[in-house]
């Protein structure tokens, strides 16, 4: 891999790395959230540092690390959308919870304050 | 002692309709042990104000959840206030009233534990667009398969539930998108005793469907052949289904 290449592939994985620590100290992300992004920006790494492993790998499957990188990164992002769906079907369902109980309290409060004005 | 009743009205921008659908459901409850309940599903006009002018009980979401949220809605009412029995009908006057007590009758003579209101147990002059009909066909022809039971109207809302199943309903696992023929299986794999009455269903004048457009229909055909799919597989995995 040429040096300028390399350097590009650092500079993008310190970059998502900072980022997305960032975000966890702001505590805009939420840690279980980060983890496969710090993951990813580790395998990134990786992936630079031990180069020929790649070419090795990339070889044994028939493709070249060109798109073998492409494919590991397509499946990060499916891995991660899996995850959103994940917890976004979890909080769906608390959201749901959440509705029907605040409508219920809501009708208790009415029912309170009729028979305490009566 | 005569049970405690509750009449579950599931209703979304039903303002012109809601008032029509209470006064009839008055004029069957006089003298008896009856609440009525109209579960606002977050309508965007005067559906729950109009509804309050009836003196029945009225809930509203916050914003618009489905209809089968707004269905769980009812049970979740009904398990707190310690009703005995729930029925629930559609607030768009399509269902006549005058079913609920033999429904009722059906629900304890027999001792079942959900009654539905069929429309196509006999036959009747409800005409249903011919995809929707299809449908209707086949999931109903699925579910008494699964059930070897024969259910004619696996999608009909017209239904009466005794206090048995309304903490099994209440549950999360409560299928509350389109919950009818995975709903049918679940409670069959539960171990409750569901069956029919045949009834006459009014065509909808506002034409209004919350299976309306062909995405729709397409989405709810694909949902309920995976719901079933995966409660079945549940059933065979012994894993449990609810």
């Amino acid at each position: 891999m040429p040096r300028v290449q390399q350097l590009f592939f650092y500079i993008v994985a310190i970059f998502l790395l900072v980022l997305i620590l960032n975000l966890v100290r702001k505590r805009k992300l939420r840690e279980n959230y980060s983890l496969l992004w710090i993951f990813i920006s580790f395998v990134l790494m990786l992936i630079v540092l031990m180069y020929p492993l790649l070419v090795k790998f990339s070889n044994y499957f028939l493709a070249n690390p060109t798109s073998m990188i492409m494919f590991c990164g397509m499946m990060a992002l499916l891995l991660l959308i899996l995850q959103l769906c994940l917890m976004n079907s979890v909080q769906a369902t608390q959201i749901k919870n959440l509705v029907q109980k605040i409508t219920l309290l809501e009708e208790k409060i009415v029912h309170l304050k009729d028979t305490s004005s009566k | 002692m005569k049970e405690k009743v509750l009449i579950s009205i599931p209703a979304y921008n039903e303002e012109l309709n809601i008032g029509s659908t209470i006064k009839k459901l008055k004029s069957f409850s006089h003298g008896k042990n009856w609440d009525i309940l109209v579960v606002d599903d977050g309508s965007k006009d005067q559906t729950s104000i109009e509804a309050r002018k009836y003196g029945v009980i009225v809930v509203r979401h916050p914003f618009n959840m489905g209809y089968g949220v707004a269905i769980q809605t009812g049970y979740k009412y009904a398990l707190e206030n310690g009703y005995d029995i729930l029925a629930q009908i559609d607030a768009d006057g399509q269902h006549d009233p005058k079913y609920i007590e033999e429904m009722i009758k059906d629900l304890k003579e027999k001792r079942l534990d959900v009654v539905i209101g069929s429309r196509f147990r006999k036959n009747t002059d409800y005409h249903a667009p011919l995809a929707r009909r299809i449908g209707m066909i086949v999931f109903s022809f699925i579910v008494s398969l699964v059930t070897r039971r024969k259910v004619t109207d696996s999608t009909s809302g017209y239904q009466v539930i005794s206090r048995r199943v309304l903490s099994f309903l209440c549950s999360d696992s409560f299928p509350c998108d389109y919950p009818d023929a995975d709903l049918l299986i679940m409670l069959h794999f539960a171990g409750f005793k569901v069956d029919e009455i045949p009834m006459k269903m009014y065509e909808n004048k506002t034409g209004k469907s919350m299976h309306g457009s062909l995405i729709k229909n397409f989405y709810y055909v694909a949902k309920m052949t995976l719901s079933i799919f995966t409660i079945v597989l549940r059933r065979i995995t012994s894993l449990p289904s609810f």
